[in-house]
This record gives C-alpha cells, sequence and structure tokens, in this order.
C-alpha cells in the first residue's frame, strides 16, 4: 500500500522515514473489568487526561478530588456521575467502595497521599516522579512495598506496545549492541497555570517554584530516562548539566532550557536536551546501535538499518516510504493480517495516547493481582535520576550517583 | 495591553486575543486554552486513524466507550438534531469520506458502501448513545460520525470556560473566522464589533458567541450535505449567521438553517428564544475561492490586533 506524504504527515509521524515498529492493533484488545470502582486525585491536565483513559476502558470513576474549585469543576464536568471531594482524606473515608486510586497531584504532594491512600488499603497508580526530594522518595518507595496493594510508577513507556516491540529488536542482532542515546523533549510553554487571584497563581505554579519543582529533568526527563533504563536495563553512574533562563525571563530562576550528559558504567552516554522556548522535533528518545538505530516518539517508532546489516524477514511486509532523502520502510507486527483487511495506514501509529496502555495495565494488576509493569522500585530509582539530573542544571556541574544511592533503603 | 495566541487544529485556524490582566496570567490562560482546542482536535479529528472519532467509525456495530467530553457534545448532537428534525445531523462521515479519501475509515466506507443500505436514512436515530454506560454504538455498519460542524465550537467554549476560570476580563476567540466567542469587552470599547461577510452589517458580541455558515465552501463550491436526500447543498443556496450563549450552538444553529435553506422544501422546526439569527449576503463573485463564510473584525482606536483580510490567507 502507498503512502504519501501527505498521508505521513497527517498520521504526525515526524520528519524521518524508517521502519515503524507497531504491534498489531488487534493484539491489544483490553479486557478490564466494567465498572471497577476507582477515584481521582487532582484534576488539573493529566488528571483528566487519566479520566479520559478510564472512561475509555470502562472503569467507574466513583470519586474526584481536588482542592482548586475551578479544576474539580472541570473534572467534574467530564466525569459526571462522580461525587467530588476537596479534601483527599474526606473522600478516602467516604468512598469505601473504591480500589484503586489515581494520584495526579502536583509532585511535592505525592508522599502524603500516597501514605493516606495506603492506609486506607487502595491500590494506587502515583504520577511520576514519584517526589520532588529524595527523601520522600524513598519514603513512598518504602511504604509501597510495605503494602499489600498495587503500585504502579506513572512511567508509561514500560506500558507502550511500541515500546516493548522496540525493546525486543533491542536484545536481538537487528541492533546488536548499544552505541550512544539521544533525547529531547522541545515545547513552545511558559510553564506557568492559568489562575483568577495571585495566591491561586503561586499554588499552581509549583514547577517554577525551587523548593517544589525538579525543573525539566524531574518533571520531563524522569519518564524518558525511564526508557533508557529499560532497554539497558543501567541506570547513570554521573550526570553533567547545565541550564538557563533562555525565554521566559519573567523572574523565575528554574531553567526553561536544560542541556545534560548521563554516562553509563561502560562509557554510553545518554546526551539529553529540553526547552520550553521551541518546540522543534517535539519529544523523541534514539537509540543508537552497531547494525540499527531507533527513534522512538511515544504513539509511534522507527528502526533505521545500517547499509550492512543482515535483512529481517519482516522487511517483507514493510511499506516503502520517501521523505525528504531518506527512504525506509514502515514495518507494523501483524502487516499480513492489517494489509488484507486494508487497514495497514490505521496501524501506523498506536490507536490510543500512552496513558491508555499504563493505566490499563494497571487496572489489570489491581484484578489480576499481578505484579506492576512499573513498580516502586523502578519508579524510586527513575526519580532519583530525574533529581540527580536537576541538580546538575542548578548547580552546573556534575553529579555523582553510586550503587548506593540507587538503594531504596 | 493584548496577549495573542494561535493554533493550527482542526484543519483552520485557532486564535485567541485576551486583555485585562497581567502578561503572564493572560499567556498562561491562552496557553491552557489553546491546549484544550488541541486535545478536542485529537479526539475528533477525522484525519487521524488514533482520534476517538476515528475508532467510533472503525467499530463496525461494536459499542465504543468513551470520555466524558465525547459524551456531551454527542448527547448535544442528539438534541440539535432532535431539534432541528434532523435537519443538523452528524451521520454524514461515510459520504464525505467518498469524496476525501484523507478521512479515517475511508477503506471501511469503500467496502461497506457496497453493503446494503437502509433506504429509511434517518441520521442519529441510528446511532445508540447510552449515557449511563458511557458508550456509542453505530447502528448501521456504513455509517460514520462527523463532527466538523460542532466541534469547533464545543472546543471553543470549552476554552472560553478555562479562560473565565482563570480570571480573563476580556477575551475574543475564533476558529478560522467562522466560529466566534468572546469575554467581556475590548478595552476602550463597549462590547466585541463583528463585520458580516460581503456586508457592511456588524454585529456586537459581548459575552457571546457568533457563527457563520454558508453553502459554498471555504476554499470551492459545495461543502454541506442534505443529510435526508444525502445530496449536496447547492453551493449558491446561501449562509446564515447565529448568535448565541454558547459556540458550539451557534455552530450547530448556523448549520443547521444554512443546509435547511439548500432543501427544495424546507423542514418546519423552531429556533430557541435565547438566539439571534439572520441570512448572509451572499457573493455575487464567480471566483470559487472567494471566502463566503469569513468575518473580520472591526477594528479601532483601541484595539485592532485580529488579521486583516490580507492576512487571513494563512
Amino acid at each position: 500500500m502507498e503512502t504519501d506524504r501527505r498521508d505521513f504527515l497527517i498520521q504526525g509521524a515526524g520528519a524521518l522515514a524508517g521502519v515503524a515498529l507497531l504491534p498489531g492493533l488487534d493484539t491489544f484488545a483490553r479486557t478490564i473489568q466494567d465498572d471497577y470502582p476507582v477515584a481521582i486525585i487532582g484534576t488539573g491536565r493529566q488528571g483528566r487526561a487519566v479520566a479520559a483513559e478510564l472512561q475509555k476502558l470502562g472503569a467507574q470513576i466513583v470519586a474526584l478530588c481536588d482542592n482548586d474549585a475551578p479544576r474539580l469543576r472541570s473534572g467534574g464536568r467530564r466525569v459526571k456521575d462522580a461525587k467530588t471531594y476537596d479534601d483527599a482524606d474526606k473522600m478516602l473515608a467516604t468512598e469505601k467502595s473504591v480500589e484503586a486510586v489515581f494520584i495526579c497531584t502536583p509532585t511535592h504532594q505525592h508522599r502524603a497521599l500516597v501514605d493516606a491512600c495506603i492506609a486506607a488499603g487502595k491500590h494506587i497508580y502515583c504520577e511520576a516522579p514519584l517526589a520532588h526530594t529524595v527523601e520522600d522518595a524513598k519514603a513512598i518507595a518504602s511504604a509501597a512495598r510495605g503494602s499489600s496493594k498495587v503500585f504502579q510508577a506513572g512511567l508509561l513507556a514500560r506500558s507502550n506496545p511500541v515500546y516493548s516491540l522496540a525493546r525486543s529488536f533491542y536484545r536481538t542482532e537487528a541492533f546488536l549492541k548499544l552505541v550512544s542515546m539521544r533525547a529531547q523533549n522541545a515545547r513552545k510553554d511558559s510553564w506557568r497555570q492559568a489562575a483568577s487571584t495571585a495566591e491561586r497563581q503561586a499554588r499552581l505554579d509549583w514547577r517554577l517554584h525551587e523548593s517544589t519543582s525538579t525543573g525539566l529533568p524531574g518533571e520531563w526527563g524522569t519518564h524518558q530516562f525511564d526508557v533508557f533504563h529499560w532497554f539497558s536495563g543501567k541506570y547513570p553512574v554521573r550526570i553533567h548539566g547545565n541550564g538557563a533562563v533562555r525565554v521566559w525571563d519573567d523572574g523565575r530562576k528554574v531553567a526553561d532550557t536544560v542541556n545534560l550528559a548521563l554516562e553509563f558504567d561502560q562509557g554510553e552516554c545518554l546526551e539529553y536536551q529540553a526547552t520550553l522556548g521551541n518546540s522543534f522535533g517535539g519529544r523523541y528518545e534514539v537509540l543508537h546501535g552497531v547494525n540499527s538505530a531507533f527513534k522512538l516518539a511515544w504513539s509511534h517508532g522507527w528502526m533505521f538499518k545500517e547499509a550492512d546489516a543482515a535483512t529481517q524477514g519482516w522487511e517483507v511486509y514493510a511499506n516503502r516510504q520517501r521523505f525528504f532523502n531518506d527512504e525506509g520502510i514502515t514495518l507494523i507486527a501483524d502487516a499480513t493480517q492489517l494489509a488484507s483487511q486494508n487497514k495497514l495506514k490505521d496501524g501506523v501509529g498506536l490507536p490510543h495516547d500512552s496513558l491508555y496502555y499504563g493505566v490499563s495495565d494497571f487496572l489489570t494488576s489491581c484484578q489480576e493481582g499481578k505484579a506492576p509493569k512499573t513498580g516502586a522500585s523502578e519508579g524510586f530509582r527513575a526519580t532519583l535520576v530525574g533529581i540527580a539530573a536537576h541538580r546538575a542544571v542548578v548547580e552546573g556541574g556534575t553529579i555523582e550517583i553510586s550503587p548506593d544511592d540507587l538503594k531504596e533503603a | 495591553m493584548f496577549e495573542r495566541g494561535a493554533l493550527a487544529a482542526m484543519g483552520t485556524r485557532f486564535e485567541i486575543v485576551a486583555a485585562g490582566a497581567p502578561a503572564s496570567q493572560l499567556r498562561a490562560s491562552i496557553e491552557e486554552a489553546l491546549e484544550e482546542i488541541s486535545l478536542c482536535h485529537q479526539r475528533w479529528s477525522p484525519f487521524s486513524p488514533s482520534s476517538m472519532l476515528s475508532q467510533i467509525n472503525r467499530s463496525q456495530g461494536e459499542a465504543v466507550a468513551v470520555d466524558g467530553l465525547t459524551m456531551e457534545l454527542l448527547s448535544q448532537c442528539q438534541r440539535w438534531h432532535d431539534d432541528t428534525a434532523g435537519v443538523f445531523d452528524p451521520c454524514v462521515g461515510h459520504l464525505l469520506s467518498e469524496r476525501d479519501p484523507r478521512r479515517s475509515g475511508h477503506e471501511d466506507s469503500g467496502i461497506l458502501k457496497n453493503a446494503s443500505r437502509d433506504s429509511t436514512f434517518t441520521g442519529l436515530t441510528n446511532v445508540d448513545i447510552n449515557v449511563a454506560k458511557n458508550s456509542i454504538r453505530l447502528l448501521q455498519p456504513y455509517l460514520q460520525l462527523d463532527l466538523g460542524a460542532v466541534a469547533k465550537g464545543f472546543a471553543m467554549d470549552l476554552a472560553t470556560d478555562i479562560l473565565r476560570d482563570a480570571g480573563v476580563p476580556s477575551a475574543f476567540l475564533h476558529g478560522g473566522n467562522s466560529s466566534i466567542s468572546t469575554i467581556g469587552h475590548p478595552p476602550g470599547a463597549t462590547a466585541w464589533k463583528v463585520q458580516l461577510p460581503q456586508s457592511s452589517e456588524v454585529l456586537e458580541l459581548r459575552d457571546q458567541s457568533l457563527a457563520v455558515s454558508a453553502s459554498k465552501g471555504q476554499y470551492a463550491g459545495e461543502h454541506l450535505l442534505n443529510p435526508i436526500t444525502e445530496e449536496w447543498i447547492d453551493a449558491e443556496s446561501g449562509g446564515y449567521w447565529v448568535r448565541s450563549n454558547s459556540a458550539a450552538e451557534s455552530d450547530a444553529w448556523s448549520t443547521a438553517l444554512t443546509v435547511n435553506s439548500g432543501f427544495s422544501e424546507s423542514i418546519q422546526f423552531s429556533m430557541p428564544d435565547d438566539m439571534d439569527w439572520g441570512p448572509l449576503r451572499m457573493a455575487t463573485s464567480s471566483n470559487a475561492n472567494e471566502k463566503t463564510s469569513k468575518v473580520s473584525v472591526v477594528k479601532s482606536d483601541h484595539w485592532s490586533f485580529l488579521p486583516t483580510e490580507s492576512e487571513d490567507k494563512i
């Protein structure tokens, strides 16, 4: 099937063509128990996004909680049958039927809420980073370990079907050996929150306050660093960082543009850049191997083969695409089946947002009593790396990470 | 004095200008409002295979669990459909797909259009909107939804709510210059003034919305469908503007009025009491590219920030 340039752009595939790695859409049919009772604490953007995915999965959102009235009202509009609370303790004391709670509040509020949810006997999905300090992150991981309930950290790569498939290639001759890594997250956004009063503005702008923020490395980088942790099975041993307020010179101290180099134990290096000043390229991660490179962009993924790499059997099913000066092939797992249904084009991007798969995995773990794909330990270590990277930027220097630092206790 | 932001989404350009608060507050409010519009685009784009709308259109009779806003919008569509005796109808996606292969589900419609079609096509009565289960089910296999007539206005209503919650006292939002929402009035004036296309008529808006719909499309010829006969509305048949308290309402009713004007025998329905409306003056030019459904904002000494006619060719 031919895919022209316009289609490629419409599908948001980005500026590179290659081998798109995607599992068959039908492979990921979900079997979540209908009306599984859950609650959400924090109904800002992330909480509302979680609510939308829960609704698609058929879960029953029993209660919403936020101490910010406009946000709670906005959440309530989207989940009409949910009871709304401005106090988490009151919600937990009242809503006994709730099995699982999604914590989608500002990072520095996670610890107290995790403790409250564990005390109430709830399964917990906690957004990442888990905390804004190492002390809080350790406390959360420790509390989760002591609970008999499921605790999932909101690191979505490990639940993402595109990333899972890419990782399966990472461990084969198709990739062979890791050479280097690169990632970026670029948006044009002030990172300020819309607020009607100075008091509310100060409360909602927690990401811009030095006392509560983990900066771009923590709030964004944590999610992307974990991709490399998961693929390589390693964590960095040192981080070099620098950053500055390049665009939003409004009195903030938290850098709006950062550059990082995360070094691993055998000389591997992850170069990372994040900015609020320019959106070019968006968010992606690249892994360079001896035989190929992966570019992963959450809803899409591509493999770029070296000319001397062996031909893979699956390439016969791939679409050929020309984009700028590159010609690549688009591969979709189950391509034969999709082609027979004339749905190859549908399969180029994931049918759902990454969040859908993370939420779905969590609900499955809760209902089946299985360990989550991203537990408290993975969440703790990724958070620790994010906090260290933020420190490297703030100090404009190098932060060493020892194996002991990565221990939860 | 004014902060301004823009976004390309839903096949058009959205723009927000706001005033009356500190610049950083206005900027943050505009960013959040535009992000909400972007999320609406992701939900309801017929061009993206991963959108909620595309998933519904691919469902082939299976119930699809949807998010709360999709359910709210489709429930409103049901009301508009009922109130206009079926003239307003979002169940035309499969017909639009036949003209535009970029729309998702096109392959499916190509397969399914050969299936026997119910000769009594009755629009949204062929869609099971289950509010209790939060699910949508298309009852006819060939049917596909298209929310293009109202998604823009609905997104702007959400964006307007965000600006209001953020304490923005004065704002003007437009999507493609054909759907408009306002908060308060511009500094130095008592209302936002909007000039209708091909006309010297000026409408005032203050905490109100306006939509214009014309039978001639933005770029070429006919673009509206008669949902009863499944025929395209004659491009020269006319257009309407509607002013109300909601951009989605204005979108829906202006579309219904325009579609109805293309019927050989108009269908009778009553307009709500809380809105006013009128016909658009149609261009006499034979230039197919002439934009007949674009409003322009009247400038004053105090606010002259919206695109001029020449700038509007972005």
